[in-house]
């Protein structure tokens, strides 16, 4: 690895705990997806501040696919090759908007205790 | 759960797909490395890296998918076994000691289980009560007069009914023409529904067969084993005479083959109302008398509240109730007695009255065995983990978790466990019934089931289940705790834990062994000091056996010139020297026989003995081996009608005639009317009467013509001159020949020691072999570790040698640590073997449980062993070739 790599590497941050499987649903909720389609996605929204590993990635969406948030099929890519796509399921739809509810509410309140250490009242 | 069987099943496609999918990634990964401008080697390289280990990833998922562990253990136990299949010596020497030692463990815990623990098969066992009667000092038991009963039964409350019950002795039946030997229970017609006795063909005792004191009906219920036995399982016996003690009656139906009856021991074979019993048996002119009341606790009401309400009213209700016509005596002995309340779960057993302590000593030491061989095993698995630790660290290497390893080793140890319980319980299962054959001297079968239930196999199961655990624990956590890195780089010598280890167990192994030698030693010395204890007779030449009556109208005889006649017969044949009959020995070896109080009739206030009475022919003490020592024996003139005589042994004259001047005078023996002024006529050597362990108890030996209480079923002792072998089968023939009596068996007086010693030499001989295996096992123990010490060292030892350490410098350096280890073993093992000893007091004989002299004798075996196991790798240490071993690696 190059200097440089090391410190880009640096920069950027892991996925906070938790809350990968929710970025995950966001993601194939835009639409049926492939795993690296995904990681790629994952990293373009957050404009890079994301480093998604494989090794974190396939073992969430199996997780994930075993609990029937996620359906996959079998679809022939414009590689060529096969390829699994996921998608959302019903439940899969139900549980990111319970998720989504849920991160609104604890990052409006994390937001609140912030601003409030740095003195402002809201 | 269908699901993830589901899964498990496809699961190779699923690990297909898995591979495609990651593939899939990888392919777009490099393409798009590619686009950015990299070559497509580099591509490749920094997309492999990103992705970290494809393998790791696929496990991840796998363990997400939730089959992960069924489909891991699954391939451990296939790896496991292959690994065990690989490394056969080791697995059968692990197997081995396993199933010896667990299986020894199981052949006590199903005989304790047997013995002890195992209820009765009827409704609700716990809520059954038994009352026994006691004599004034507890010791010996009483009989219930009926009339007591019955106002018992009226007037309790505790319980929800109560029966009487009687039962154990032995009648000589007539089944379809055969004789066979059977024994009785007697019952109240109420005990049928107390016990929830249900007949599997015909009926069971009914209150129709026996009101009150009426005339009983004549009938009887067969036990299954005696249907099965003497009717060959046939239905239509129901309906057909059985001839008991000469008397026919009618059988009404059979019990259930799961019901022994409450004298759980023999089991009992026929069943007859208590009424009948008694007019079979007892003295029809005397109160009816029998053994037992067996009562169901009300609901709501515990053992303890019972036993406190009956103890409390008792005194009263037996003065109130005794029956008329009783001598003063026997109202003042009815008066001082006591009852118990005892849990009736379990029946009468005498086994267990016997055995319960011993069997538990035993059951303990098979654990402490069990345990050395855990902790020896532990060391040997622990050996070969650290052999192991190259492949292991190769794995963690690659990404293997170490709770995988551990995991591996478990199951691997777990595998040896499981396959050691499944030769144990079968080994248990032919060991339980030969050491029951050992403790069991009856002529009636014992009618315990031996099979292990299905609490010994649980109990036996997960003991070895825990065994295989604690044996692969360690071994585990020790073997896999190597940073592999390091590990790889020293090339496979032992981690200095995992040698600490071991070292620690062998400690363990030697203390403990230790113990378990310690207490081996104090039961072989207490079966020493009784076997050298001096009985009093000449045990070598004497055959015994009882004569039992023809049943029947057979039995009309005159004894006054009968037992002349008999013994005439039996000294005649070639061979014996002499013939006697007693009526306790040597059957008394086993049980004391009561006890009298003897005292001077002149005296009236003082110079009581307690002492035991027994009935005798001529010649008793010629014929076992004692002398009459001062006056005259007795001759067949001592019968009815001539002086009440008396001989008494050297220790009762010492007691009452401590003058030595006994001959001529009077003694009172008992309070029977009839042995009030009983003249001594001569003076014996002692002889052990009651127990062993008792030699010199005080005797009076009465004449048995004089006795009519006594004179028939006498116990026929035979003094031989050459061969017992060659006299002993003319013996039945000869009394048979005589046309009243029969016998069932015969033996000689030294079976009959041994068969009294019979706990004492089951205690010491388990004990023994335990210890054996024990220092066996202490013994591989140390020469294992010091083995592999020694190959490690080879290079070590070379080198010393080189520059000048001598051959004998180097095999001392050896056994040092041998005998350094055992040392450590024996310090800890002298304080625990001390405590193990002071559980033992009450089952050793003539050895304090401190004995300094056999904790010495374990020491010093203990050395020797720990120097011979160091001695030999010490010898091969001392013959390495130190050029050869420079060269070694």
């Amino acid at each position: 690895m190059s200097k440089l790599e090391v410190s880009m590497a640096s920069l950027k941050s892991d996925i906070p705990q938790g809350t990968l499987d929710l970025l995950i649903l966001t993601v194939v909720a835009l639409g049926s997806v492939h795993g690296y389609g995904i990681a790629q996605r994952l990293q373009q929204i957050s404009r890079d501040a994301f480093q998604v590993h494989q090794g974190t990635l396939y073992p969430a969406l199996h997780r994930l696919e075993h609990r029937g948030y996620l359906a996959a099929d079998w679809t022939l890519s414009n590689t060529g090759r096969e390829a699994k796509f996921y998608r959302l399921t019903r439940k899969g739809r139900a549980q990111l908007e319970r998720e989504t509810a849920n991160w609104r509410r604890l990052s409006e309140a994390i937001g609140l205790v912030l601003r409030f250490a740095e003195g402002g009242l809201p | 759960m269908m699901s993830w069987m589901f899964r498990l099943l496809r699961g190779g496609r699923l690990d297909r797909e898995l591979g495609a999918e990651l593939r899939d990634h990888l392919e777009r990964q490099v393409a798009d490395y590619v686009h950015a401008g990299m070559s497509e080697r580099e591509a490749r390289r920094q997309a492999l890296l990103a992705i970290g280990g494809v393998e790791r990833v696929k496990e991840e998922c796998r363990d997400a998918r939730g089959t992960m562990w069924a489909e891991q253990i699954g391939r451990d136990l296939i790896y496991g076994a292959r690994h065990l299949r690989r490394t056969p010596a080791l697995s059968i020497a692990v197997i081995t000691t396993l199933a010896l030692t667990i299986g020894a463990g199981a052949t006590l815990f199903t005989l304790l289980n047997a013995v002890t623990l195992r209820r009765l098969p009827v409704p609700d066992p716990d809520r059954l009560a038994v009352l026994s009667l006691t004599d004034q000092s507890g010791q010996r038991q009483r009989l219930f007069y009926y009339s007591t009963f019955e106002e018992f039964a009226t007037h309790q409350k505790v319980f929800e009914n109560v029966c009487a019950y009687a039962g154990g002795g032995i009648f000589a039946l007539e089944a379809r023409g055969v004789l066979a030997d059977a024994t009785v229970a007697a019952m109240t017609p109420e005990c049928t529904a107390l016990l929830g006795l249900r007949p599997i063909t015909g009926r069971v005792l009914g209150p129709a067969d026996a009101s009150g004191l009426g005339e009983p009906a004549r009938v009887v219920v067969l036990g299954h084993r005696f249907w099965r036995r003497a009717f060959n399982s046939d239905p239509n016996a129901v309906g057909e005479q059985l001839v008991v003690d000469g008397v026919p009656l009618t059988i009404v139906g059979v019990l259930p083959p799961d019901f022994p009856g409450l004298h759980v021991d023999t089991g009992s074979d026929f069943y007859i109302p208590l009424t009948l019993l008694v007019r079979l048996s007892g003295d029809p002119k005397r109160p009816i008398r029998f053994y037992n009341i067996v009562g169901r606790l009300r609901p709501g009401v515990t053992l303890e509240q019972a036993r406190a309400v009956v103890i409390a009213s008792w005194p009263a209700l037996q003065a109130s109730t005794l029956p008329p016509g009783l001598s003063a005596a026997q109202q003042d002995d009815a008066r001082a007695q006591r009852v118990q309340v005892d849990s009736g779960a379990r029946g009468f057993s005498t086994l267990r009255e016997q055995y319960s302590r011993p069997l538990v000593g035993l059951v303990s030491l098979a654990a402490v065995l069990l345990l050395i061989s855990c902790v020896n095993l532990s060391g040997l698995l622990l050996t070969r983990a650290v052999a192991r630790e190259q492949q292991f660290a190769v794995s963690l290497a690659l990404g293997a978790s170490r709770f995988r390893l551990v995991r591996q080793l478990m199951i691997e140890s777990l595998l040896l466990s499981i396959a050691g319980v499944l030769f144990a319980i079968p080994t248990a299962h032919l060991a339980c019934g030969a050491v029951a054959a050992l403790m069991w001297d009856n002529i009636v079968p014992l009618a315990m089931s031996l099979t292990p239930d299905v609490r010994v196999l649980g109990i036996v199961g997960s003991v070895g289940i825990l065994a295989g655990i604690a044996v692969g624990v360690l071994p585990a956590i020790a073997g896999t705790r190597s940073n592999p890195h390091l590990t790889l780089l020293r090339g496979g010598t032992q981690t200095p834990s995992a040698r600490r280890w071991s070292k620690t167990f062998l400690v363990a192994q030697v203390a403990l062994s230790l113990t378990l030698l310690f207490a081996a030693g104090l039961f072989t010395t207490s079966l020493g000091t009784l076997r050298s204890l001096d009985s009093g007779f000449r045990d070598d030449g004497v055959i015994f056996t009882r004569a039992w009556q023809h049943p029947g109208p057979r039995r009309a005889y005159d004894e006054q010139s009968y037992y002349p006649t008999l013994v005439e017969r039996l000294s005649a044949l070639p061979g014996v020297q002499s013939v006697a009959l007693s009526h306790y020995f040597p059957a008394y070896f086993k049980g004391a026989p009561p006890m009298h109080v003897i005292s001077r009739t002149e005296l009236t206030d003082r110079g009581e003995v307690e002492g035991f009475a027994e009935f005798i022919s001529p010649r008793f003490f010629e014929t076992v081996g004692a002398r009459v020592v001062r006056g005259r024996d007795f001759t067949w003139a001592d019968r009815a009608g001539a002086p009440a005589v008396v001989i008494i042994n050297e220790a009762l004259e010492r007691r009452l005639f401590p003058g030595g001047d006994a001959i001529g005078r009077r003694i009172r023996l008992g309070t029977d009317p009839r042995r009030q002024a009983l003249e001594i006529v001569g003076v014996t050597s002692d002889i052990t009467v009651g127990d062993l362990r008792s030699p010199h108890a005080p005797v009076a030996f009465r004449p048995r013509l004089q006795e009519p209480q006594y004179m028939r079923v006498p116990i026929v002792t035979l003094r031989v001159g050459g061969d017992v072998e060659a006299v002993a089968p003319a013996v039945g023939p000869a009394i048979r020949s005589l046309g009243y009596e029969y016998i069932r068996d015969i033996s000689t007086l030294n079976e009959q020691m041994d068969r009294s010693l019979i706990q004492e030499r089951l205690l010491a001989g388990l004990s023994s072999v335990f210890a054996g295996v024990a220092l066996l096992l202490a013994f591989i123990g140390v020469y294992s570790l010091l083995i592999h010490a020694v190959s490690r060292r080879t290079r070590e030892v070379g080198l010393r040698m080189a520059i000048g350490a001598s051959r004998t410098s180097v095999l001392r350096m050896i056994t040092r640590e041998a005998v350094y280890l055992t040392l450590a073993g024996i310090i800890l093992g002298i304080p625990l073997a001390l405590w193990v000893g002071r559980l033992t007091r009450a089952l050793i004989f003539g050895v304090e449980p401190t004995d300094p002299r056999v904790l010495g004798i374990a020491v010093i075996i203990f050395m020797a062993i720990g120097a011979v196991a160091g001695w030999l790798p010490g010898r091969r240490a001392s013959r390495i070739d130190p050029m050869t071993a420079l060269r070694y690696e």
